[in-house]
């Protein structure tokens, strides 16, 4: 896992972009403001993870925000199971797969 | 705390049963140890369909999708008829296909048998080489589970439904056959009437009620898988091949292909993706239509199908704890049904009866032995 190495207590959380598809540190901060801490959810609910890097990047990022403002450990913080396949494949690649 | 009716579980038959017991004056609380849809419901394939092979199915499913095309109006979340398109291969799968329809147009589903011709015209990039016939019924489906399911517990909690999140249900009291209350890790929760909405987890439930009759339901793993999205033609309707591995799939909103086929893993409550399930979902669906092998997959994921001996949900009250009821057990096909059963379930319990075949789903056939006509499930 990528260590952050910005404070995030000094950053506009507007301007910084989680996920390079459109997730605003804010839209992050907003859900966890709410009670909602699960990465599942806060997936789904603001795209986190489901665009081209698909949370390869992003994800890790959203774990160390959550364990930053929850006060966890970042080992407590449930990470997404990871799900197949690892980089974006053809399906005819894999139709053609013993 | 105190609630007339408590319900356990928050996927789509929880918050629909809210719904529609909250619209009845019925002072309800949902408690979802996640958050509303992280069962199974956010996992689905989408699909609704009234293609099925027996008279209580193909009813229930009727006014279910009357019941979708009523409220995805009221509450504004997209439900298509774009319809479901049966692909069939053989003399055999013709034959018997031509009776479901006849019993399908019995009860007012307007299913008929088309050519491989007219499928193409449906579907464009289909390739028929292999197909013979196919059965296409244009009223049946789909609809957006995350949209649905949160539009249903809204409108819920505007009625006066309670639904708590992040509350998990850990024990049921019952005191001389009567039910007093539900421990949560939050704390108790007074109540005479508990219905076990857990799906895939409904056997644990019916343990804290000491259930004393038998209503076989275990967890099978099933996965799904979704694509970039598809330029050029577009796949409307839900196609079915149950010659390449019970597959189905169709296009999304935002235009990936989203679907499954028949690999199955179970019982069990582990939820990793397969490499086995890419494989075989490739294959089917690269057999169905093959411009599809140029599409990048994007992911897979994992959910369950609550499978019961006969793939029939357990559905009704249970004599020997009072009030105890059940809706669960949906082998594959609950998000379709909800709306329905959430109907025939708060008839059962505001009115007594229902107009809806709701014996068919009786939790006692187990234990009597009567297993219905397997249900036809997809996947
Ligand atoms: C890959 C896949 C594709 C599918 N495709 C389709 C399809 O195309 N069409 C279709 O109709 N169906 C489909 N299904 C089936 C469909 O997802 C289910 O039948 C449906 O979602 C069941 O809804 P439910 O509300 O009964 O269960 P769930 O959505 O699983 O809800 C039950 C809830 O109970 C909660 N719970 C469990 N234990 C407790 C407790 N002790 N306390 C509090 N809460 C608890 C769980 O967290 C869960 O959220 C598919 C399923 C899978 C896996
Ligand atoms: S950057 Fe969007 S999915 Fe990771």
């Amino acid at each position: 896992m990528i260590k952050l190495n910005i404070d995030l207590e000094k950053v506009n959380p507007e301007e910084v972009f989680i996920c390079g598809c459109d997730v605003t540190l804010k839209d992050i901060l907003d859900l966890i403001d709410q009670g909602i801490t699960d990465i599942q959810l806060i997936k789904r609910l603001t795209h986190v993870g489901m665009g081209f890097c698909q949370g390869r990047y992003c994800i890790d990022t959203v774990a160390q925000v959550i364990a930053w403002k929850t006060e966890k450990d970042l080992k407590e913080i449930k990470l997404p199971d990871a799900r197949m396949p690892v980089r974006p494949v053809k399906m005819k690649v894999m139709a053609n797969e013993k | 705390m105190r609630s007339e009716i408590v319900i356990i579980g928050g996927g789509i038959i929880g918050v629909t049963l809210a719904h529609e017991l909250a619209k009845r004056g019925e002072q309800v609380t949902v408690l979802e140890k996640k958050y509303i849809g992280s069962g199974s419901t956010f996992r689905c394939g989408t699909g609704i369909r009234q293609q099925f092979t027996d008279e209580a199915n193909i009813k229930v499913m009727k006014r279910s999708v009357e019941l979708w095309k009523k409220y995805s109006e009221e509450f504004g979340f997209p439900f298509k008829q774009t319809g479901y398109l049966f692909l069939l291969y053989d003399d055999e799968e013709v034959r018997e296909f031509k009776r479901n329809i006849k019993l399908q147009n019995k009860f007012g589903v307007p299913t008929r048998l088309i050519t491989p011709e007219e499928a193409k015209e449906i579907v464009p990039i289909l390739d028929i080489s292999e197909v013979v016939a196919a059965s296409w019924n244009p009223t049946d489906g789909k609809a957006d589970p995350f949209f649905a399911t949160t539009a249903f517990a809204r409108e819920a909690e505007k009625l006066g439904a309670k639904i708590f999140e992040y509350t998990e249900a850990k024990d049921i009291i019952v005191e001389n056959g009567e039910i007093r209350g539900v421990k949560t890790n939050k704390g108790i929760i007074k109540t005479e009437i508990v219905i076990n909405a857990a799906n895939a987890w409904a056997k644990l439930i019916n343990a804290m009620a000491k259930i004393p009759i038998k209503i076989p339901i275990e967890p099978y793993k099933h996965q799904g898988v979704i694509t970039q999205p598809l330029k050029g033609g577009e796949i409307n309707p839900m196609i079915i091949s149950l010659k390449y591995n019970d597959a189905y799939l169709t296009q999304t909103e935002h235009g990936g292909i989203i679907g499954g086929v028949g690999v199955e893993y179970g019982p069990t409550y582990d939820l990793t993706p397969t490499y086995e399930f890419l494989r075989e979902v490739s294959k089917a669906f690269t057999k169905i239509i093959p411009v599809l092998g140029e599409l990048l997959i994007l992911r897979t994921w994992a959910g369950f199908y609550a499978k019961t001996p006969d793939s029939n949900p357990a559905i009704g009250r249970i004599e020997e704890i009072n009030e105890f009821y059940i809706a669960a057990g949906f082998s594959g096909h609950g998000f379709m049904m909800a709306p329905a059963v959430a109907e025939m379930l708060a008839d059962l319990i505001t009115r007594g009866k229902t107009e809806l075949p709701i014996e068919w789903y009786d939790p006692y056939r187990f234990e009597r032995g009567e297993l219905r006509e397997t249900a036809l499930q997809m996947g």
